[in-house]
Formats: C-alpha cells, structure tokens, sequence
C-alpha cells in the first residue's frame, strides 16, 4: 500500500515538450509551463478575490456603498461597520464559545477516534473486519436521520441550550471518516516496532502509547485539524442546540446581526462580522498548514 | 504502585522490566484475567480490543443506532415533542408523495447533487493537473488553493454572500466593469440554484489535495513506455492517468454524493431555502418542517426517504465502478 510520492516540483522532465518542439528553442518549450501558470493565477484571484472583496465591503462608509458605480475598492475607508457590529453582538462571547466547543470537541475527536481506530487496525478478533465496515458506513447516515431523536434525546436531558450535545458526542468516535483514517495510517506502521514492545513485558495498550501514538503525530494531528475546522464551521447543530444570546457560537452571531440590523444597507455589517469570524481561521491555517501538506503525501500513501 | 521501571517480584529470574504503567489496577487485573481465560497474548489481546472498542460501541448505539432505529419509528408517528407520539402508521409518507414541495425539493437535492458532485470532480481534477505540472512554484499554488477548504461550511457561506449578492456582490461589480448587467442570482428564482452550485468551486481543496496524491503517485515508467510507443498527450490522460487516478476518484464521486444530498448550511446561509422555493433542497425542507413546523414525525419521515436514496446511490455507484475503476493491487480496503 505504500507508494513513495514525489513531490511535484521534481516531475518537471516528465512534462518535456515533444522533441520536435525542444529543437525550436526556448520559447516554445516555454509556452506550456508559462501557460500554466497563467491559469493558475486567473484561479487564484478566483480563490483570494472573494476575501478580499469581504474586507473591501467591511470597510465602505454609507457614502461608499450606495456609491454607483459600485467599484471594488472603498473610496473612503472606514471602521464604523466593526464597531456596529460589535454593538449589536457580544463578539467576545461568541468567540469564546466557539473555541471552547472547538477545543473539547476536537481533543474528544482525537482520543476516541485513537483509541478505537488502534484495534481496529491491528488487535486481530472474530468479526474486526466486519466492525470496520460498520464504522465506515457510519458515515453515509444523514446527520438530518439522526438529528431528530438525537434533539428528542437531548430535550429529554435537559441539554438543550448547554454546549453538551455539541461536545460530548465527539468524545464517543462517532465520525466514522476519522476512525478509518486513522486505522489506515495505523496499519501503514511497521509492526516490528509493536513486537519490540511486546517483547520487552509491555501489553498492547503499552505499544499504542510508546509506538503508535508518537508515530502518528501527522494523521492526528490532521484528525484535529479537520475537527477543529468542521466545528468551527457547524451552522447546522449549533442552531438547532443553542438558543440564549450568551450561548450562541460566532457564525449564529452573524445570522443573528444580519436580522437585528436588516435592511440592504447592514451587508457592510454583516461582512465585518464575517471577517472577524474568519481571521482566527486564516490564522490557524497558516499555523497548521505544513501538516496538511504532509498529509498530501499521506493520502497519496494511504489511496494508492 | 509504582509508576517507573520496576522488577515485578513474582518472575524471579526472569525479571521481566515492566516500562509501562498498567491500564487498570492490579487487583481488578487479577480478577478480569481470571475471568477473561490466561494471562497469554491472545487473551490481552481480545481484552485490549474490547476495552479500547468501548467507546465507539457507547457512542454507535447512543448517539447513531438508537436515534437511527427511533427515527423509523418516529416516522410512523405524529410527534411534536410537547405531546406523547400519535401513531400513524403510513400517515406521513402518504403525505409525503403527494406533497409538490417535497418531490420539488427532491428534483433540486438531485441536481444540486449531481450537477454539484461533477463540477466539483472536473474543477478539483484540472487544477490537480495544472498544479502537478506548474514548473514553477507549485508549493505555493497547493497551498493556496487549499486554504478555503478549511473555510468550508458557515465562513464559505458568509464569503460568499459577498460574492453573489446581486447589488454589490463580486461577480455583478466585476461583470458591471465590463459593461454587462449581472442578473440577480441569490435574489432570483431563475439564478439561485446556479449560483449555489458555481460557489462551491470555492472549497475545492480537499478533492484537489487527494487528487494531487494519487497523480503523484502513478509511477513514471508508465508514460515512459507509453511515449515510446507513440502516445500523445491526450491519449497518456485517458489511458494512463485516468484509469490509475480512477480509485480516488471513486472515493470521491461518493463523498462528494453522500456530503451534497445532505446539504443545509451552504445553502441555507445564502437563500434560506428561497426565492420561491428555488433553492428549497431536502436539508432545508427537513429543518422546515421539523424544527419550525415541530413536526418530528414527519420530518424522520422525509429524512428516511434522504437516508435510502444515499445508500440506493452509494450502491449503484458502487456497482457500476467495476466497470470503471483500476485497482492495480487488486485490494480494495
């Protein structure tokens, strides 16, 4: 299952241009990677463009919005939306409420997904196989089929309301995505390794913490990316769970702006809500983001 | 006890050195082992796997088998959460095929799907290529086309009010430059299901990212001796790179399936379902119905029917890529 990845940059000979064409010179053997990378910056203006056309919105004063014709770059800066928004939502709490949900949901993620993934990968036992295809199918369920006895049963604990049904699921495995990624690059691990362990007197919990955990720092690690970010993001169970304004998570702050202050002329509000809820976003993306490229080789390991 | 490198007394010659701490106490160790049959390694072992497989067996039949089974039995009631649960029997679904909204709201699920999945799948696969082929720079390009995946959900769709909003948003602003009156997508019956189905090129990311993986792993010698015996450019793209890139793919084409039929937020944040119904898919007409209107009953009923036609799907797909996907090892999970 291993297959060694070589990283793009080194791939440069396979695309040589026919012999033909290498014999009329530079030029030609130009056009194509030049090309290339035309469309890829008329793609990335369609990738950045969007954020900053909302950090163009954020910053309009009223004379700029209803400015015609509409241009793409404020005329006269201004931060008044900020402080707008900042009035009509306690910014603040809904920050701090998302990244409590985020931390306890994604540690949660990360321990559980671990432990079960471990023996499924690697504890041999009648009917792992069979358990693993379950975990996987896990995943075609429509959160909207298990939404409606999952709310019935938080209702009946009394948790509505409470961050409860947004954390304490995770801590259960119950994305079966993660479980079998992390059983995947489990079973990618040498078992030698395990033995030596094995050897040495330690049992298999032994060797999941000394060998596997440590040898897993990427897949993990990713595993809480993707947690972290799915969570961040959530519109759907959030919504539906919390309801008192000292409970809300940041993006049902924003649809809760957008209906205090309607009217056309509040989108520049809306867009700096939208930014300050996306920078600790960005942020943790230029934090994260060598691991996710590892993971690209990763998955290239893992598929191939 | 002690928790560092001990001498276990017991083994006397042997003295085993025990570098870990062990899972339970050593009394109520005693007694599972006792209870468990032995001390030898397929014993732990079967030991260590039910433990650990703990959780997820709390978890599965807490929080998915339990409210998975309670929903079919939801769905043959009326239930509004204040009151105890009438029986029905095929009351809902009855109500169900004969309700235009909810054979609508499927008609836009499947083309959202659909359409949605495939848009997807080419846009991820050229710029997959492209970036794999950039001469220049392509760390960089990986990363940036990345990086609004993790945007995805309710900050893509707060991104993209900015963008498709008819009066000021990105797309008409850029075509008003150019002397062309945008029509009024989000805001209009004729253009919301487009514009909700263009925006997801946005999060492209992950299926590009996969893509990437597997291109880069087909080995080279496969062009080189395919070039040797004439091959072009197009025909190395559908004999070569297609059918070894095709089990990605296929986990794709499902992802991508399964995670559109279950759209809500995406859509939700730009249209509310609306104008008109235009952009009303299943998620959506299941939040109506369900946590707006309180029909619980009715609402596991229409979800069952989102529920089947996933798994329906998933199979057929299934099926079908034994016509259309190469696994060069012959192994599948």
């Amino acid at each position: 299952v291993t297959v060694a990845v070589r990283s793009p940059s080194s791939e440069v000979p396979v695309v040589r241009s026919r012999p033909a064409a290498s014999r009329r010179g530079l030029r030609s053997r130009l056009t194509r990677p030049v090309l290339g990378q035309i469309a890829l910056i008329l793609g990335g203006l369609t990738i950045v463009g969007p954020l900053l056309y909302v950090i163009s919105v954020a910053l309009r004063s009223p004379g700029d919005y209803f400015a015609q014709p509409y241009g793409l770059i404020p005329r006269h800066p201004t931060i008044v939306n900020f402080r707008s928004f900042f009035a009509v939502t306690d910014v603040g709490r809904l920050m701090l409420n998302s990244i409590i949900i985020c931390a306890v949901a994604s540690v949660g993620t990360v321990v559980s997904s671990a432990v079960v993934a471990y023996p499924l990968a690697r504890l041999r036992f009648r009917g792992s196989t069979l358990l693993t295809v379950l975990v996987l199918s896990t995943m075609m369920l429509p959160p909207q089929v298990l939404l409606i006895p999952q709310y019935i049963l938080f209702v009946k604990l009394h948790w509505v309301d409470t961050f409860l049904p947004l954390t304490i699921p995770a801590w259960f495995a119950t994305n079966g995505f993660l479980v079998f990624f992390l059983r995947q690059s489990f079973r990618g691990i040498p078992r030698e390794m395990e033995e030596a362990v094995l050897v040495d007197g330690g049992n298999y919990w032994c060797a999941f913490r000394r060998v596997i955990v440590p040898m897993s720092r990427t897949p993990l690690m990713i595993v809480l990316i993707l947690q972290t970010v799915a969570t961040y993001n959530d519109f759907f169970a959030p919504s539906i769970y919390l309801h008192s304004p000292n409970n809300l998570t940041m993006p049902l702050g924003i649809e809760l702006a957008a209906q205090t202050a309607s009217g056309m002329e509040n989108a520049p509000v809306i867009m700096a809500g939208t930014l300050i809820y996306v920078i600790p976003l960005v942020l943790f993306f230029l934090l994260v983001q060598k691991w996710l490229v590892r993971g690209v080789q990763f998955s290239g390991a893992v598929k191939g | 006890m002690k928790t560092g490198p001990t001498v276990s007394a017991t083994d006397g010659a042997s003295a085993v050195v025990l570098r870990h701490r062990p899972l339970i106490g050593r009394r109520v160790r005693t007694l599972v082992l006792r209870a468990t049959g032995g001390d030898n390694l397929a014993g732990s072992r079967r030991r260590t796997a039910g433990l650990m497989l703990t959780p997820w067996v709390l978890g599965f039949a807490v929080f998915l088998l339990g409210p998975l089974v309670a929903s079919l039995i939801l769905s043959f009631t009326s239930y509004d959460v204040f009151n105890p649960p009438q029986w029905i029997g095929l009351g809902n679904y009855r109500e169900m095929f004969a309700d235009p909204e909810f054979l609508h709201a499927w008609k836009l699920t499947l083309i959202y799907g659909g359409l949605g999945t495939l848009y997807m799948l080419v846009v991820a696969l050229a710029t997959a290529l492209l970036i794999y082929h950039a001469r220049w720079v392509s760390g960089f390009w990986r990363v940036l086309y990345y990086f609004p995946a993790l945007l995805g959900g309710a900050s893509e769709a707060y991104v993209m009010i900015a963008v498709w909003t008819p009066n000021y948003g990105l797309v008409n602003s850029v075509l008003n430059m150019v002397g062309i009156q945008g029509p009024g997508w989000i805001d209009s019956q004729q253009w919301a299901l487009p514009a909700v189905i263009l925006m997801r090129y946005w999060t492209v990311g992950t299926l590009m990212l996969l893509f990437l993986g597997s291109r880069a792993s087909v080995p080279l010698e496969y062009y080189e001796s395919a070039r040797l015996d004439g091959a072009k450019g197009r025909q190395l793209f559908r004999h070569i790179t297609l059918p070894m890139m095709s089990p990605v793919i296929l986990v794709c084409v499902i992802l991508g399936f399964i995670a559109s039929l279950q759209a809500f937020a995406q859509v939700w944040i730009l249209t509310e379902g609306g104008p008109q119904y235009s952009t009303d898919v299943l998620g959506i007409y299941i939040y109506r119905e369900a946590f707006e209107n309180i029909r619980m009953g009715y609402g596991s009923a229409v979800s069952w029917s989102l529920f089947t036609v996933t798994l329906v799907i998933t199979l057929v797909i299934l099926a079908s890529s034994k016509r259309w996907v190469y696994y060069e090892h012959g192994d599948t999970l």
